[in-house]
């Protein structure tokens, strides 16, 4: 839990430091919002370690068809890093980058998931052929 | 992997140093240093930030099993 106390911390020294910086060095403050996200965020990864562990051990023992927890799991890490990326462009006053960062992740996650829809339209097909 | 604080003062102390070195070399009429000098604390900053960007990828490719 130590980390969530630092991580906290540096949250709050990074907004003084970014007030401190002003309207003259706004380059920099970007740059130093992106590293304080990117740290923090690997600090909250680091945390979902385990939870991910207990995902994986709960998908073993319900023998969940093959890929499905692959698929959810890079949708889940596209959506995490699209929605960083997609903040920091706002924050930084470019809006339209951020919308257009945030358009690619859920394109790329519909494209991951296309052999979710096929095996659900499969099961589909195979009940409506039992009827 | 844990919280670098360090690194936060010293982007900081970056930025504080180039605002203070380009304000310097603008009133003495070097505009020409002061725009080259602002350039070398970004790159400078970029070239950290960077590292700090890819330990983030290289982490959530691991964990979300890319």
């Amino acid at each position: 839990m130590d980390e969530f106390w630092k991580a906290s911390a540096a949250v709050l020294l990074t907004v003084v430091l970014i007030l401190a910086l002003g309207k003259r060095e706004k380059d920099i403050s970007v740059l130093l919002t992106m590293a304080v996200c990117c740290m923090v965020t690997v600090s909250a990864i680091t945390y979902l370690e385990p939870v991910l562990d207990l995902l994986w051990e709960l998908e073993s023992i319900a023998n969940v068809q093959g890929g499905m927890m692959e698929i959810l799991m890079k949708a889940v890490g596209i959506g995490l890093v699209v929605e960083i990326a997609g903040m920091i462009c706002t924050d930084s006053g470019n809006s339209s980058l951020g919308k257009t960062i945030q358009t690619l992740g859920t394109v790329v996650i519909l494209y991951l998931s296309i052999p979710l829809f096929r095996g659900f339209l499969t099961l589909i097909q195979e009940i409506l052929g039992q009827v | 992997m844990s919280m670098d604080i360090d690194l936060i003062f010293k982007i900081a102390a970056i930025g504080i140093i180039v605002s203070i070195l380009n304000q310097v070399l603008s009133r003495s009429g070097r505009e020409e240093q002061a725009t080259m000098t602002s350039l070398a604390g970004l790159v400078v900053v970029l070239m950290i930030v960077a590292q700090k960007i890819a330990d983030l990828f290289d982490l959530v490719k691991t964990l979300f099993e890319f």
